[in-house]
């Protein structure tokens, strides 16, 4: 069942159409990435599927029906710009934004108390969310966003600004979530980070959709004229070649739009040549996003 | 209602708990009361409290301590009585009294005194001396008689109706509708700031965007709305506690119970106008602290409904000469100076109902349209980082619902 269904929205911001005519669904239980250089309108997106935003034109489901205070405390969101009081102590933070999601204030502090325990940060509890270090006000951004238990996480940019030790620590947290059916969206331009973490990705550029689909599948539809091939011996002469780079004893062909991989294969056998790797070679989601954000 | 009630108690424990608000609450009374200090160390300096000396020779003064039961030997100016004008000038010269008084043996015909000073005696010195010969003139006289003659009437003005009533010389009637204005407008100016930089603050660090997806952007002002006007109303409860303490420390070394009292019925018309009025000016300030970029240029903005706060005492003259004149109603029901006006002009005045219903109303209205106002700008403005909203937005063309 979606979670969220977002069809044919549009909006625009004076003469700038932010977003144009975009459709998408997130499944539950599915981490969706919603990809885009900067600029292309992810926040935007985000904001209105939060209720934040309302569109010009289109319709926005979400959680089985439009926006409400129920669904508001069914949701988990952290924006890309980290918003935290910073003149509050970080107990107290929490605790007011958790209760703000329905979370009761007895509940709430307890919640709080067993993750500042968990992410290292119970003796900071009093200090004022300014004093922490850029890593410690992660970590709280991202307690306000799990503390009320959500069915649906957004996160915008949620890599940011982290080093790897962080990094690591929120992919295992959205891995954590995924594995507990929580359905996740995330928005990011880090495509590693994508190919490692979603089932699923729409990209988007100047607000207008561009690609979508599960993401093994996008990437299978750009592979096909590039072979990796590694041989004992030389790679002997081959036709249909546009152009072959050797780096590391493996061979990259660049085949002609009418030679197909079985072809190669075929010259290779014919030729008796004692191939050790033979691969389709599937390009990065960087390398199709570079492809298609042109 | 719960999200409103939890919105309400996180603004006002941290705006309570803050160094600037309790700096702002003492400051004050710290200020007034300093203000007193000087003026009382001033007033003081300039005054000459030495005793006065007199020589009876017309033989009508006795002794001034047991005259018509008044006290001519109180902490004041004392009052001498010598025997003769050269142990008068003794003392006058050894700087034991400030001055003497002679009344000649016939004054009575002559009416004459003279005034023997080095000098020019204080008021106070010389209204002794003169109230000593007028107590010992009326000696004859009933006690009560005397008291009437040497204290004079005391002139109440009432209006037709009985409702109103004002004493002469009671310089706490005339004080405390002013008295009132003046601590709803510190009130106003001291906490209205606090909710202004908060919107902003939350709007340029943010936090904004977390709070609108927890709590529908309505809810989340009428609890920081309602926070606020709890904040302020600390303010003035703590500056009226403070009130009465001095009061009360004064009133146990001077009774001045019977010039100091509060109707029940002003207080509570007071209470509702400031609730209403807070609410109102509150409100806009969300409102302009969610629309406009940062602080400086908020706060330049905010002047424009807080500067008309200051009119009722810019025509306070009009207000008390002519409490019902066409610029005192005016001023009484455009809701931006009516909490004050009201506030004042009651004081001076019976007002007829529909004035105060209309006052109130409007009030009610306003404080409305103010929330509705400021829902709109919210939802327009608040992530507009760094950005105004342009009035065609506000007027409309911003899709909001």
């Amino acid at each position: 069942m979606s979670v969220i269904e977002v069809d044919r929205v549009s909006k625009n911001f004076g003469s700038l159409r932010a977003v144009d005519d975009v459709s998408f669904s997130v499944e539950g239980g599915e981490v969706f990435g919603l990809l885009g250089p900067n600029g292309a309108g992810k926040t935007t997106i985000i904001r209105l599927v939060l209720d934040i935003f309302k569109p010009d034109s289109g319709q926005i489901s979400i959680l089985g029906g439009l926006m409400d205070q129920d669904k508001r405390e069914r949701i988990g969101y952290m924006p890309e710009e980290r918003g935290l009081y910073q003149d509050v102590p970080l107990e107290r933070c929490l605790v007011y934004l958790a209760s703000l999601k329905g979370v009761p204030k007895s509940e709430a502090k307890s919640r709080v108390q067993d993750y500042l325990e968990r992410f290292d940060l119970s003796s900071y509890r009093k200090k004022q969310i300014k004093e922490l270090s850029k890593g410690m006000q992660q970590k709280a951004q991202i307690i306000a966003t799990l503390v009320h238990d959500p069915e649906l996480v957004i996160v915008d940019e949620p890599f940011s600004g982290l080093d790897p030790v962080n990094t690591k620590m929120v992919k295992d947290i959205l891995r954590d979530l995924r594995s507990k059916g929580v359905s996740i969206i995330m928005s990011t331009h880090q495509m590693h980070q994508v190919e490692e973490l979603c089932d699923r990705i729409l990209l988007i550029d100047y607000g207008h959709p561009l690609l979508y689909g599960e993401t093994n599948h996008i990437r299978n539809q750009y592979a096909g004229h590039t072979l990796l091939i590694r041989t004992k011996g030389t790679l002997p002469a081959l036709d249909g070649i546009l152009s072959v780079e050797s780096h590391n004893s493996t061979y990259r062909l660049n085949l002609s739009p009418k030679t197909s991989p079985q072809d190669i294969l075929h010259q290779l056998v014919a030729k008796d040549t004692a191939v050790e790797r033979f691969e389709i070679a599937v390009p990065t989601l960087d390398e199709i996003f570079i492809q298609v954000v042109k | 209602m719960t999200n409103i009630w939890h919105v309400m108690s996180f603004e006002y424990v941290r705006h309570v708990f803050r160094k600037r608000f309790l700096f702002g609450l003492l400051s004050l009374p710290l200020f007034l009361g300093a203000m007193a200090l000087v003026v009382l160390l001033l007033v003081r300096s300039e005054i000459n409290l030495d005793p006065v000396g007199y020589v009876d020779e017309s033989g009508l003064l006795t002794d001034p301590g047991s005259l018509a039961g008044q006290d001519f030997q109180g902490s004041w100016v004392k009052l001498i009585a010598f025997d003769s004008q050269d142990e008068a000038q003794e003392a006058l010269q050894a700087e034991q009294i400030q001055a003497y008084y002679v009344l000649d043996s016939d004054y009575l015909e002559t009416r004459q005194a003279k005034l023997i000073a080095l000098e020019a005696p204080s008021g106070i010195a010389t209204g002794r001396f003169s109230q000593l010969v007028r107590a010992n003139l009326l000696a004859n006289l009933p006690s009560e008689v005397v008291t009437r003659l040497t204290q004079g009437n005391q002139l109440i003005v009432r209006s037709s109706d009985g409702t109103r009533q004002f004493i002469r010389g009671d310089w706490w009637g005339f004080l405390l509708p002013f008295m009132v204005g003046f601590i709803f407008l510190i009130a106003v100016f001291a906490t209205s700031g606090y909710l202004l930089q908060a919107v902003v603050e939350e709007k340029e660090n943010q936090t904004m965007e977390l709070l609108v997806t927890s709590i529908s952007p309505l809810r989340l002002m009428a609890g920081k709305i309602l926070g606020i006007v709890a904040v302020g109303w600390t303010q003035l409860i703590v500056w009226f506690g403070l009130a009465l303490i001095l009061f009360l420390f004064v009133n146990a070394f001077l009774d001045i119970t019977d010039w100091v009292s509060v109707s029940l019925g002003y207080l509570a018309l007071a209470v509702v106008l400031f609730v209403l009025g807070f609410i109102m000016l509150s409100a806009l300030m969300v409102a302009v602290g969610a629309t406009l970029a940062d602080v400086q240029e908020a706060q330049q903005v905010t002047s424009l409904f807080t500067l008309p706060l200051f009119l009722p005492f810019w025509f306070a003259f009009q207000i008390i000469n002519h409490p019902n004149g066409p610029v005192a109603v005016g001023l009484s029901i455009f809701p931006f100076t009516a909490p004050i006006a009201l506030a004042i002009r009651i004081g001076f005045a019976s007002i007829p109902g529909w004035q105060i219903g209309l006052s109130l109303g409007l009030l009610i209205i306003s404080a409305a349209f103010a929330i509705w106002f400021a829902g709109r700008a919210f939802r327009l403005g608040m992530l507009r980082y760094g950005q105004r909203v342009s009035w065609r937005e506000f007027l409309g063309e911003g899709k909001l619902e």
